[in-house]
């Protein structure tokens, strides 16, 4: 319990980002991040942080000073949610694509409409073919740990994409918790100073950012963003283990809980693998062999080493916080693509849950389980709805 | 689960309910103890019925859905015990806490309950000590009394911790007194 | 349930009861009042009452208790007291939303 202090998971992001002392920080306000850049822009009045807080009118606006200053060779955060990623979102694809290290905050928030403010995946998930790396954390400790890992990922000279590092909105975003810190000298020198190859105040080396691009050079460059992606996939596991002499913990991109002799393991991601962990407990004491595989890195998605993972399981159940209307719900579909080339594999089915915010809780996970061990799974569940 | 200690706090927002959880949270901290506090809301604005939760243990606590059946409910706005799904949600519990100048064994006959029933009249404290009906601050010192692990020490340093900046010393004060007048008069 | 979130039943809004959020209640004196309905333009809650150009009782199922009426009456005829002081068990039943 030593150096561990009660925070929320916005208080972990927004005291990550004070340690990082970014350069430039451009947000605008939306629940649940909001208490994100209260918390920041506290720091920044009180001179404890030498960033420039840009305070815009929107979050396309945001996202857009926040490109700006990447550009120009700054070292820039951000923050939102739902309704603004989803209003940011063209400039969110010209952040990736100009391979700008931007790392922001999402409070994963569901998407309107009907207008909802609660937890859900669907905001994150209409980014997933952005080309940002997204990291979907469990709880504040993850959040502060993870912030602080974005920026070293982000800026890695072979990577150099944007990150989201998300977190359930409510749930961890307004959850107090404790967190152990680190102490801020350590982190200043982990994340050291940007120094970009190219960036518009060099004024030596001149660069135009963000021209026209047509059919004889565009396709070359998304090529590019697929490589960073690759890249940014292995070179991941080796800045992991260096930032657990930093940290503590080594963050793997998925985190197996007692998969070893599972026959039985739900696939989720976020706080709702937490839950799943106090169940499998309850289920293991009854001697049912089930396990939990979280996934923690969803884009890119580590589709290998989940197949090494669960190769000889019997039954998969991937919980999915966001459903895609007219095709498999977002995980669960990757999940399935990548057993497809397995001789022998599991029986994977697809439970959506907790849209908008609707509880999961211990008793509906152990429905979950008890459908995969008895057999009675059906393909595709809506978990908690009232049919 | 059993290993764990847990409270279900029913307020409307903007009475300090999410506080009051939090606080109480930092203060187990402070006691060398796991904890967890989040809300619950409903509409998002002033005055519409919320929940906040908390968990207290002493070990690591992963569980992420909201509370159930808690050790104890806490009703900070009086009123509430008369909202059908509060009413419901309170009396599952095993003992609970409410803000009123009713009796315990009147409490007990309104809701028809078989645990142990604790009252404070903590809008008298608010009114008296700062003249405003936030009625967090004593139910705190009444909450503290009833879990009984946590020195009333503890929570009364961390309150100070978290408010130095925006309380000026007489409305600290006031509050002071009022966390102790709460841990007092519960019964 | 109507598709897409539609409300299909208008001025529903009417069956969410928010007098149970009083802490303190107005009490007028019907006798002192001049009718000037300064209160019923104040009142955010659209919760006094008006009858043939007058203004009768406030509508305790939606007063909050905010206390605007009784700030900005101009003959002080109405008074704000603690709600506890009523009788407390009357029951305030709501529609689910």
């Amino acid at each position: 319990m030593k150096n561990m202090k009660p925070l929320t998971g916005t208080e972990a992001a927004s005291y990550a980002m004070k340690q990082i002392n970014p350069d430039v920080v451009a947000a605008y306000p939306i629940t649940p991040q909001s208490d994100i850049m209260h918390g920041f822009s506290q720091y920044v009045a009180d001179g404890k942080v030498d960033t420039d807080l840009i305070r815009v009118e929107s979050e396309h606006s945001a996202m857009s000073a926040c490109v700006g200053a990447s550009a120009a060779g700054a070292r820039v955060m951000t923050a939102s949610s739902s309704q603004g990623i989803a209003l940011m979102h063209e400039i969110i694809y010209i952040a990736s694509s100009t391979r700008l290290p931007i790392v922001m905050n999402v409070v994963n928030r569901a998407l309107s409409g009907p207008i909802n403010i609660h937890c859900d995946h669907s905001d994150t998930m209409a980014e997933r073919d952005s080309g940002w790396i997204q990291m979907y954390c469990e709880t504040a400790q993850e959040v502060y740990d993870l912030t602080i890992l974005a920026v070293k990922l982000s800026e890695h000279k072979d990577i150099l994409l944007p990150v989201m590092v998300c977190q359930d909105g409510f749930i961890t975003s307004h959850g107090v918790e404790p967190v152990k810190l680190i102490n801020e000298k350590k982190v200043k020198k982990y994340v050291a100073n940007y120094k970009p190859k190219h960036s518009l105040l060099n004024i030596k080396k001149p660069i135009t950012v963000g021209p026209i691009d047509f059919y004889d050079f565009y396709f070359e460059h998304k090529r590019q963003q697929v490589d960073a992606m690759q890249k940014a996939k292995s070179i991941y596991p080796k800045m992991a283990k260096e930032f657990s002499k930093v940290c503590g913990k080594n963050y793997r991109y998925i985190e197996p809980y007692k998969t070893k002799d599972a026959d039985h393991v739900i696939i989720t991601m976020s706080s709702t693998a937490g839950t799943t962990k106090e169940v499998i407990d309850v289920l293991r004491k009854k001697g049912k062999k089930v396990g939990l595989l979280k996934i923690r890195m969803f884009r890119p998605f580590p589709n290998k080493e989940i197949v090494k993972e669960l190769k000889n399981k019997k039954t998969i159940a991937v919980l999915d916080r966001a459903a895609s209307f007219g095709a498999e719900a977002p995980l669960y579909s990757e999940i399935r693509s990548s057993f497809y080339e397995e001789k022998n594999k599991p029986e994977i089915f697809s439970y959506v849950f907790g849209l908008g915010g609707r509880e999961i809780n211990p008793g509906m996970i152990e429905r979950v389980y008890s459908e995969l061990i008895s057999g009675k799974a059906k393909k595709e569940n809506y978990l908690g709805v009232r049919e | 689960m059993k290993d764990i200690y847990e409270v279900v706090l029913h307020g409307r927002a903007g009475q300090g309910a999410k506080t009051a959880a939090a606080l109480m949270a930092h203060a187990a901290l402070a006691n060398g103890m796991y904890m967890q506090a989040f809300p619950e809301y409903g509409a998002e604005r002033e005055g519409a019925p919320m929940r906040s939760y908390l968990r207290i243990s002493k070990r690591e606590i992963r569980i992420h859905s909201g509370v159930h059946n808690p050790n104890l409910s806490v009703v900070i706005d009086t009123g509430l015990i008369y909202e059908p799904e509060v009413r419901h949600e309170i009396c599952g519990s095993k003992e609970i806490l409410v803000n009123t100048n009713m009796s315990p064994k009147e409490i007990k006959k309104e809701l028809n309950f078989k645990g142990k029933v604790y009252v404070l009249d903590a809008t008298k404290i608010a009114l008296e000590e700062f003249e405003k009906n936030i009625t967090n601050t004593p139910m705190m010192g009444a909450m503290i009394k009833i879990y009984g692990k946590i020195p009333l020490d503890i929570l009364k340093k961390e309150f100070k911790q978290k408010f130095e900046r925006k309380f000026n010393n007489d409305l600290m004060k006031a509050n002071m007194r009022a966390i102790n007048r709460g841990y007092e008069e519960v019964h | 349930m109507p598709i897409g979130g539609i409300i299909i039943e208008p001025g529903n809004s009417k069956n969410y009861k928010t007098g149970s959020w009083r802490t303190f209640r107005p009490i007028t004196d019907l006798k002192r009042c001049i009718h000037c309905m300064q209160c019923w333009v104040i009142c955010p809650d659209d919760a006094i009452a008006v009858k043939n150009n007058k203004r009768i009782e406030t509508d305790l199922d939606f007063c909050k208790g905010c206390g605007l009426c009784a700030e900005i009456c101009p003959v002080k005829c109405i008074e704000m007291k603690k709600e506890s002081e009523f009788n407390c068990n009357k029951k305030i039943k709501n529609k689910k939303m």
